[in-house]
């Protein structure tokens, strides 16, 4: 019985954590960076203070991850051609330089923290090498849109 | 010793160094620094396996990469889309490991061991490694050509592991109630 009120109550902070926040983060990939990011590098535990404040810091947290497995399952089904419209529309929204952005995301491979930790290491290293192909694909179109710019590195 | 005995015994050497090979090299590139057997493992589905594989093996996705007419690109999704089959084909192999571990734990404190079980668990856990190895050496070979034609036998082999798991499962759950009472 307990487990089915934590249950509801998870499912309620997710509704909340989709209408308020996520609803208001544009695209899949900028939406799975943010949910990444609530997560603490060392305890792997999810932190919101919204959330937290509203359900308290466990219910806050189970649904944070919950929101985050389902989030990157929905990308890890992605052909590979939507995702790589994900990726482009993520690193054309901050406005920043797109080929730097492209280079950056080449050299330091951010995106290696963004599956959540219950998923199985071949849909995480599936979904990396993804990524990392449509790096390649955005990186050889920015090249050919702009054959004046010098790009720094080649991507590997 | 005749010609065709030489030539049969040659090609059996470097098929099992083959195989050797093909077991080795699954998951050199993304090998983690702490062994997996630290880590608890992450639950296998049936069905996650399966939409797992139809999206590695996926047609559609080589024919997008094609149509981006960069050559630089193309051989980094072949280079990449055989390292992940590798990788799942060397996943199938480690839960059958797993799996084959626990059950000889669970088995020799058996109080009454079940012979046929036990057998089929034997054939299961083999036949699951030598197909495992098989596909690895294929698309070792073959690369992502190969990748497109072993979606059906990877599936396969993914519900076998499956089924091998319940078999184990049943058997020490039998073991456990008779040992309780």
């Amino acid at each position: 019985m307990h487990a089915l009120v934590e249950n509801e109550f998870i499912e309620s902070a997710c509704r909340n954590l989709q209408g308020h926040t996520l609803s208001r983060v544009p695209g899949l990939f900028a939406q799975l960076i943010y949910l990444a990011s609530t997560r603490d590098y060392l305890s792997g535990v999810y932190h919101h203070d919204g959330l937290e404040y509203e359900y308290g810091s466990e219910v806050a947290a189970e649904a944070l991850k919950r929101c985050h497995t389902e989030l990157f399952a929905k990308l890890v089904a992605l052909p590979l051609s939507a995702l790589v419209d994900e990726l482009n529309a993520y690193l054309t929204s901050s406005g920043t330089d797109f080929a730097h952005s492209l280079l950056l995301w080449d050299k330091l491979q951010i995106y290696r923290v963004t599956p959540p930790l219950d998923c199985s290491r071949v849909s995480a290293e599936f979904f990396l090498s993804n990524v990392k192909i449509a790096l390649a694909i955005l990186y050889s179109r920015a090249r050919n849109h702009r054959p004046d710019q010098q790009f720094a590195l080649p991507l590997q | 010793m005749t010609l065709a005995a030489f030539i049969f015994v040659l090609i059996g050497f470097l098929l099992v160094v083959a195989l050797m090979l093909a077991a080795r090299t699954d998951s050199e590139e993304s090998s983690p620094a702490i062994s997996d057997d630290a880590a608890p493992p992450s639950p296998f589905s049936r069905e996650s396996a399966a939409h797992l594989l139809s999206r590695i093996f996926s047609a559609s996705d080589l024919q997008y990469v094609q149509r981006q007419n960069n050559p630089h690109v193309l051989r980094l999704f072949r280079h990449e889309r055989k390292r992940v089959a590798l990788l799942f084909l060397g996943d199938l192999r480690a839960r059958t490991h797993q799996i084959k571990t626990v059950h000889a734990r669970a088995a020799l404190n058996a109080i009454a061991p079940n012979p046929g079980a036990e057998v089929r668990i034997a054939v299961g856990y083999f036949s699951i490694l030598f197909f495992t190895a098989m596909l690895s050496l294929l698309v070792q070979i073959f690369g992502i050509s190969a990748i497109r034609f072993l979606a059906a036998p990877a599936s396969a082999l993914a519900a076998h592991l499956s089924r091998l798991a319940q078999i184990s499962q049943s058997v020490r759950d039998v073991a456990e109630n008779s040992s309780v009472r």
